[in-house]
């Protein structure tokens, strides 16, 4: 019995040492590095100053990423002007446009002599689209089905879940493949964080800024995103964030845009990401140098669904392509961001069946599709949208730049979360600046109960088509102009915000001419001034227009 | 106090106090039961654990336990006042994050007992038992997963004839504390006693549920020993209706303990049309086998298996969801190999080593990737010396 008791003694032992040998390897502050960090908002997304973020990755690295996306893309600055805002100023060719027209951003394309295919991409500030070259396929266009669409390039069925499918390509849709991932140090607030996923992202904005051959280029950083090469870093975050994207604004040359828009669909009662502005020095290898003024936004991951919905356990998806219109349902359209080894999609297609489906009944309808989908959230989205003039969403240029979410807190309604806003605050568009793909300039012909929008954005045709949803429609857009869009409460916002980032755009502080899409003082005053004056007389013409449907 | 004798007994060491009341019981007269008795008792459970090649961090709501941990400080009183016993404990560490345990008096008024406060509920052996006497570092994932736990009440104990023991309760809930938790529950646990050293339970409980929108998901969710999630909870309305059963052989220094308990929870009116949806099913089982090879020194081994679906048809969409329709059905087995090493009376080494296995590849702790999850722990646990009490007779 003794020899038992000994051998007992050495297995509790044992596993003592190995347990206590086997510990968390990582070492690594959890408050600020660990999964369940809480999400520091107050020190990410501070408002009342503009921190600054280092970033730090090798020259061997960069040079990887270099290729990969020249691979994808072409190569750098190829559309000539050289960096700085050179090509964004260029003058886009007619036939590039013209290749475009009748389509929608993201749209195969065919345009020059030999012709060379592309893909229809944002014309700087948002007046248009063109056709862009591009060496690869990208995913399916956004066209509306039978719409036209040239084939090619699309994301395989059914691939959401599948490797090759469009998982975490949605925010690179021009691009066939997602951006590889370079490891960087970050540091901010004085904390370092190391082996962070740092890729490109973006499209318009991506391209243009590639093409162009800026050094400003969008990033999006991904805490963990490198874990399957270095385990140590697994569920590591930034402060409580595991992704966060940096928004160059390469062309809101007032840089505001992405900031206050987002910061009035939240106080309008429309869940949208948090912002703030951050001075970003970036170190390829050869020394640290300012990059320029980024927008850090956060993604609608774990903590903004936590914060905004109260769980991030329900479906959340952001589409892209044909399926995004809502029209009819396709699987590769909705790449899921969570519960993404379901097969589940039963939210996003019973919700697609029931708007599209006949309403000899409209109360029932009504009913029906609001056991589905946050209906009031998303009219109180459309209000304040139209207001405010943005063409590269839903109903606009393209089916895309919104997410949904099926939230858990009310019975797995859809919400819909509205998402990069640096072309909003301009009306202008295709045709001219009406919403759905007609209208006027950027203050006349506005089609405010989107009367000329179709079928093809079945959420908008109709939800304005029933007399309730039309008055509760109608009803947000007063209650806006009087609040979240009264024009002198956002003049003074934006005044506030000019103020608080001019001196890192403009002045010894302030970008270096080589590296920015301003170029000059002027250029930037300018375009806030604008900014200004267009929300005076946007709210105006609203008003006007309210009036006269009366 | 007049009258009465007020001493402050400091207990011997437990090895030498059996013999000692051998003794007085042979040599002198009972003496009278005190008035009033207290004392105090305590606990601290210290938790090493490790999980080799496991990509999920340790000490999250995915896997609940960290590599170190106080699991359980456990500190409170126990005694009787003129016949009525009563306990009060607390634990500021243990993970369902209520601070009392058990608060609750019980006296008999005639050949049953009368139980009412806080305490453990009739129902699973395994989780009936001290959290300081389990033989592993954790319960089987029947007895932390499924089982209704404390909660305030009342409960009736007592025998039917010489072989059957009844326990019936009525509780305000099934966890209190919980975002899980029941509403209004019965409880009842009948035990059949054919042998000196063999056990036959059959238990069960029903109580009802109320899911509210904005609140968490208010259904069970599945773990194993190891601490990780392989089931989230999801909303259930209706009726919580659990029924399980027990067999404990103990044949010499051998212990064989089965335990199986199946639970149904109703999802009334959580479709998407405030329509019904299939209910959900829990069930676990567990086998184990203790060896008490030497006094407070045993090796053991434990089998467990833990499962969730649905009772509607499969189909191509099973989802994870909260509300989904169709439940993704997902199960685990665990073997534990564990040995126990009481140092002395207040000091006890207890050392683990379990393996998972995980039916669906797509909840395993690496996603896809099917196999065995080994975890490793070892435990410390000290206890209050039982040397102070007070006593009035």
């Amino acid at each position: 019995m003794g020899r038992l008791s000994a051998v007992a003694g050495i297995f509790v032992l044992f596993l003592g040492l190995v347990s206590a040998g086997a510990g968390d390897p990582q070492q690594r502050e959890e408050e600020t590095h660990g999964r369940a960090a809480t999400p520091d908002y107050a020190r990410v997304f501070a408002q009342d100053v503009v921190k600054r973020l280092d970033i730090r990755v090798t020259a061997a690295d960069w040079a990887r990423l270099v290729a990969d996306m020249t691979e994808m893309a072409g190569g750098y600055g190829t559309a000539g002007g050289g960096p700085g805002r050179g090509g964004f100023n260029m003058m886009p060719d007619p036939a590039g446009v013209a290749a475009c027209d009748g389509r929608v951003e993201g749209d195969s394309c065919m345009f020059g002599t030999p012709p060379q295919s592309g893909r229809c991409t944002l014309l700087p500030m948002g007046v248009g689209l063109t056709c862009t070259p591009l060496p690869g396929g990208g995913n399916p266009g956004g066209g509306f089905p039978g719409g036209g669409n040239p084939p090619g390039g699309g994301a395989p069925p059914g691939g959401g879940n599948q490797p090759g499918g469009n998982v975490g390509r949605d925010d690179v849709e021009f691009l066939p493949r997602t951006p590889i991932y370079l490891p960087a140090t970050l540091t901010f607030d004085g904390i370092s964080f190391s082996n962070i996923g740092l890729r490109l992202k973006g499209n318009s904005s991506l391209l243009n800024s590639w093409r162009s051959g800026a050094e400003k280029l969008p990033f999006r950083l991904n805490a963990d995103g490198l874990e399957d090469q270095i385990p140590e870093v697994r569920d590591q975050t930034f402060f409580g964030f595991p992704n966060l994207n940096l928004t160059n604004n390469s062309q809101d040359s007032s840089f505001l845009r992405a900031k206050v828009v987002g910061d009035l669909f939240r106080e309008a009662g429309v869940p949208a990401a948090r912002t703030a502005f951050v001075r970003v020095f970036f170190d390829r290898g050869a020394g640290s140098q300012y990059l320029g003024l980024y927008t850090l936004v956060e993604i609608p991951d774990e903590p903004m669904l936590e914060m905004q919905f109260g769980t991030e356990n329900g479906n959340l998806y952001k589409p892209n392509g044909t399926g995004a219109r809502l029209t009819v349902f396709r699987a590769e359209s909705f790449p899921k961001k969570t519960n993404q080894r379901d097969e589940d999609w039963t939210d996003v297609q019973d919700t697609i069946a029931v708007l599209n489906e006949s309403r000899p009944n409209p109360q029932v309808w009504r009913t029906r599709l609001e056991a589905r989908f946050a209906a009031s959230s998303f009219l109180r989205w459309l209000a304040l949208n139209t207001i405010i003039g943005n063409t590269d969403t839903y109903g606009g240029f393209s089916p895309h730049n919104y997410w949904l979410y099926g939230s858990p807190r009310h019975r797995d309604r859809l919400f819909f979360i509205p998402w990069d806003h640096d072309l909003s605050l301009n009306a202008g568009g295709p045709g001219g600046g009406g919403f759905g793909g007609a209208g006027g300039g950027a203050n006349t012909g506005l089609d405010l109960f989107h009367d000329r929008v179709n079928a093809s954005w079945p959420l908008i045709r109709y939800l304005m088509d029933d007399p309730v949803y039309r008055a509760t429609y109608r009803g947000y857009v007063e209650e806006m102009l009087n609040t979240v869009f009264e024009p002198s409460a956002v003049t003074a916002r934006l005044q506030a915000e000019y103020a608080r980032i001019a001196p890192y755009v403009v002045g010894p502080e302030g970008e270096v001419p080589e590296r920015s899409f301003v170029q000059s003082p002027a250029e930037f005053t300018q375009a806030v001034t604008n900014l200004m004056t267009y929300v005076q007389t946007r709210a105006a013409s609203v008003r006007q227009a309210l009036g006269a449907a009366r | 106090m007049t009258g009465h004798v007020c001493s402050v007994l400091a207990l011997c060491v437990a090895t030498a106090a059996p013999a000692m009341a051998g003794q007085s019981a042979q040599e002198a007269p009972e003496p009278p039961p005190p008035v009033f008795e207290l004392e105090p008792e305590a606990y601290i459970q210290l938790d090493w654990r490790s999980y080799p090649e496991w990509p999920v961090s340790p000490g999250t709501g995915r896997l609940e336990f960290n590599t170190f941990e106080v699991r359980r400080l456990r500190a409170g009183v126990n005694g009787q006042w003129r016949g009525v016993q009563f306990e009060l404990t607390f634990d500021p560490q243990d993970l369902d994050g209520t601070l009392v345990k058990d608060a609750y008096a019980e006296f008999r008024p005639g050949s049953y007992e009368i139980r009412f406060g806080q305490f453990k509920p009739p129902g699973s052996r395994d989780y009936g038992t001290s959290a300081r006497q389990t033989d592993f570092l954790e319960r089987a994932a029947l007895g932390r997963a499924l089982t209704a736990q404390r909660d305030v009440g009342v409960a009736l104990h007592g025998d039917l004839g010489q072989r059957f023991d009844y326990d019936v309760g009525l509780f305000a809930g099934d966890n209190n504390g919980s975002s899980r938790r029941s509403g209004v529950t019965g409880a009842g646990r009948l035990e059949w006693e054919p042998g000196s050293d063999l056990v036959l339970a059959v238990y069960g409980s029903e109580g009802r549920l109320a899911a509210v929108d904005t609140d968490p998901e208010n259904g069970l969710e599945g773990r194993l020993s190891s601490g990780y999630r392989f089931f989230e909870n999801v909303y259930v309305q209706g009726r919580r209706t659990r029924l399980g059963g027990d067999v404990e052989w103990s044949p010499g220094r051998w212990q064989f303990t089965v335990e199986a308990l199946r639970v149904r929870d109703e999802r009334q009116e959580q479709g998407v049309d405030i329509d019904d949806l299939p209910s959900v099913v829990g069930t676990g089982a567990s086998l184990t086998t203790r060896w008490r090879f030497a006094p407070r020194r045993d090796v053991a081994v434990r089998y467990e298996y833990l499962g969730f679906d649905d009772v509607g048809p499969d189909t191509d969409m099973a989802s994870v969801r909260p509300r989904a329709a169709d439940l993704r059905a997902r199960a685990a087995h665990a073997v534990t190999f564990g040995g126990s090493l009481g140092v002395t009376r207040w000091v006890r080494l207890m050392g683990n080593a379990g393996v998972e296995w995980f039916s669906d590849p797509r909840t395993a702790p690496e996603a896809g990737r099917e196999g065995a999850y080994w975890t490793l722990g070892t435990r410390l646990q000290v206890e209050l010396p039982g040397i102070l009490g007070l006593r009035v007779r």
